[in-house]
């Protein structure tokens, strides 16, 4: 139990890599970003060929966030210059992906075997379990990805990126150009899932064609459980680093709860539908309880001030 | 000094939404004038701002400042040289991005862009005496989210913000229509000042007629995409609204006073 428990931590850090590319475009910028299914694939596929062609693990790795990230340059493309909207957008390269990803595995499949991975060059380094391991890299990957994003987003450009997703006609009119800033976004955004696809290509030993499925919704469930988990510690932590330090929470607990479920007895099959159910009840709160503050304010004599 | 030459722009040509928002225009602004505009719903008075901006490319004509022609140039490329404010208060802002953050992103209005820091600390020093001179107590939260402010508090910072860097040309779109009276007063008189200190060139769309014969120093009145009436000078400071009314009936033959314009 307790093994399954600290695989499910291990997963969640890995794939809040993922997340917090999600929440670049989802909550920077204010776009369902849905190449994620297709990028994250792609990261695992790059990755687990290189590997298996004898490649240094770390450079397979820096390879799948290069494909992720170009993978967000075509989005970003066909957003920007030809205007279509970004979810078509998103879906068009997600589908377009599925054949890529196939053309580079030449199967449906790729197993590591016993190559080398960055997982088991520091199990062997360090004589740690392999969960322990995933969970030490995992979490350098993830506090480096969270210092570099923070630091992105006070510069000038970073900046200018969030305006972009806060208020479109004030940052244009103050010259900058929202194609160029969502294009970086995107190509940003897509790199972290290709990294994520990467490591969690190593750390599971295969690359699969659909391993991406569905990671656009496991993305939001998991910034959703990392927004309430912030507004549950004390202090409220809605700060820019507390957010995304969330967002990795997030998906920490995502993986905790489906590991508690599984070892419940629940298909794994559904889980999706799991997942489903938490985005869109997270989703639905909000609505239904300003609904209800809106009709518990109304009274009948007019003088509610409060 | 801004010129527009024969600027012409058609929405929706060729379809039964088709709408003829500029017809024509020719207009030139001396540098420092403070030009109002008026004229009544749908007369092109945004779209002429627009055009200014860069927001939708022209169908002909010509627009110049300086002597150079930007008739081509994109909006954020425009930008350099102008400070805009528009009706809604919430279009000038960034509300989920701190009070400092809005004046920053401002501060580097045409600037390029770098991995340099978003701000830095003698900035926030300026920012900090500019906000003071608001009056409005904005120096002491300079870390508050902007989407907490009142909607004048805002277009008060919008106007700061358009105003940051001298732009050659400041385009204020009924930047004080969405605001109750007293407020809007406010922002006026603000607008007055900082465009009084530093002779910036001005357009300021209005639809209150005691603003426009009040404010500036030349007036313009707009009708069916043309300008009908440029005024400046002492004739303007003599203009009555009734004036304006009766100047309206004579070019157009028609009735320029909405309910909305005779009440403000």
């Amino acid at each position: 139990m307790s093994g399954a428990l600290l695989g499910a931590v291990s997963q969640g850090i890995l794939w809040g890599i993922m997340v917090l590319g999600v929440f670049i475009t989802y909550k920077l910028l204010d776009i369902a970003d849905l190449t994620v299914d297709g990028s994250f694939a792609l990261g695992g596929s790059v990755c687990a060929v290189l590997v298996v062609a004898g490649v240094d693990p770390l450079i397979a790795i820096v390879a799948a966030m290069l494909a992720g990230m170009l993978a967000g340059a075509v989005t970003g493309f066909l957003h920007t210059v030809f205007e279509i909207p970004a979810i078509l957008a998103g879906i068009l390269t997600q589908i377009a992906l599925w054949s890529v990803n196939l053309r580079i595995m030449g199967k449906s499949n790729t197993p590591l075997l016993q190559h080398d991975t960055i997982f088991s060059r520091m199990t062997e380094a360090t004589g740690l379990s392999i969960n322990a391991g995933s969970i030490i890299v995992g979490l350098i990957v993830a506090v480096l990805i969270i210092a570099l994003l923070y630091w992105f987003f006070g510069t000038e450009i970073g900046s200018a990126l969030r305006a972009t997703g806060n208020n479109e006609d004030m940052i244009r009119a103050l010259g900058v150009s929202t194609a160029k800033t969502k294009m970086i976004a995107l190509m940003l955004s897509n790199a972290l899932v290709g990294l994520s696809g990467g490591l969690i290509c190593q750390s599971q030993k295969y690359a699969d064609i659909g391993m991406g499925t569905g990671a656009i919704v496991i993305g939001l469930a998991a910034i959703v459980i990392g927004e309430v988990l912030g507004r549950l510690t004390p202090g409220k932590l809605t700060g820019f680093k507390s957010r995304l330090v969330s967002a990795v929470a997030g998906s920490v607990v995502y993986f905790l709860i489906r590991a508690i479920v599984l070892q419940m007895g629940m298909d794994a099959n559904d889980m999706k539908l799991l997942s489903a159910i938490i985005v869109a009840l997270a989703l639905c709160v909000p609505v239904v309880w300003e609904r209800f503050k809106l009709r518990a304010s109304y009274s009948k004599g007019g003088e509610a001030d409060a | 000094m801004l010129k527009l030459s024969h600027v012409k722009k058609t929405f929706n040509r060729g379809t039964v939404t088709e709408k003829r928002a500029l017809t024509g225009v020719d207009l030139t602004l001396a540098d420092g004038d403070f030009v109002t505009v008026i004229g009544g719903n749908g007369a092109g008075k945004s779209t002429l701002l627009n055009m200014i901006a860069g927001v939708y490319p022209l169908d002909s004509g010509t627009v110049e400042l300086d002597g150079e022609d930007i008739s081509r140039l994109s909006e954020p490329k425009r930008a350099k040289y102008l400070g805009r404010v528009f009706q809604d208060p919430m279009r000038g802002t960034a509300a989920d991005m701190q009070i400092e953050e809005n004046l920053a992103l401002a501060k580097r209005r045409g600037q390029r862009r770098t991995l340099r820091w978003g701000i830095t600390r003698a900035e926030r020093e300026e920012y900090a005496e500019l906000l003071k001179k608001l009056d409005l107590g904005l120096e002491t939260r300079m870390q508050a989210k902007v989407g907490l402010l009142s909607g004048g508090q805002r277009q008060a910072l919008t106007l700061l913000m358009a105003t940051l860097t001298n732009p050659r040309v400041l385009l204020l779109d009924e930047h004080t229509a969405a605001l109750d009276p007293k407020t809007a007063a406010k922002v006026l008189e603000l607008t007055e000042q900082i465009v009084g200190e530093r002779k910036l060139t001005t357009l300021m769309v209005t639809h209150n007629m005691n603003d426009a014969i009040r404010l500036g120093n030349r007036l313009i009145m707009m009708h069916e995409g043309r300008v009908i009436y440029d005024v400046a000078g002492d004739e303007k400071r003599a203009l009555t609204v009734p004036d304006l009314l009766q100047k309206f009936e004579e070019v157009s033959g028609g009735e320029l006073a909405n309910d909305r314009m005779l009440l403000s």
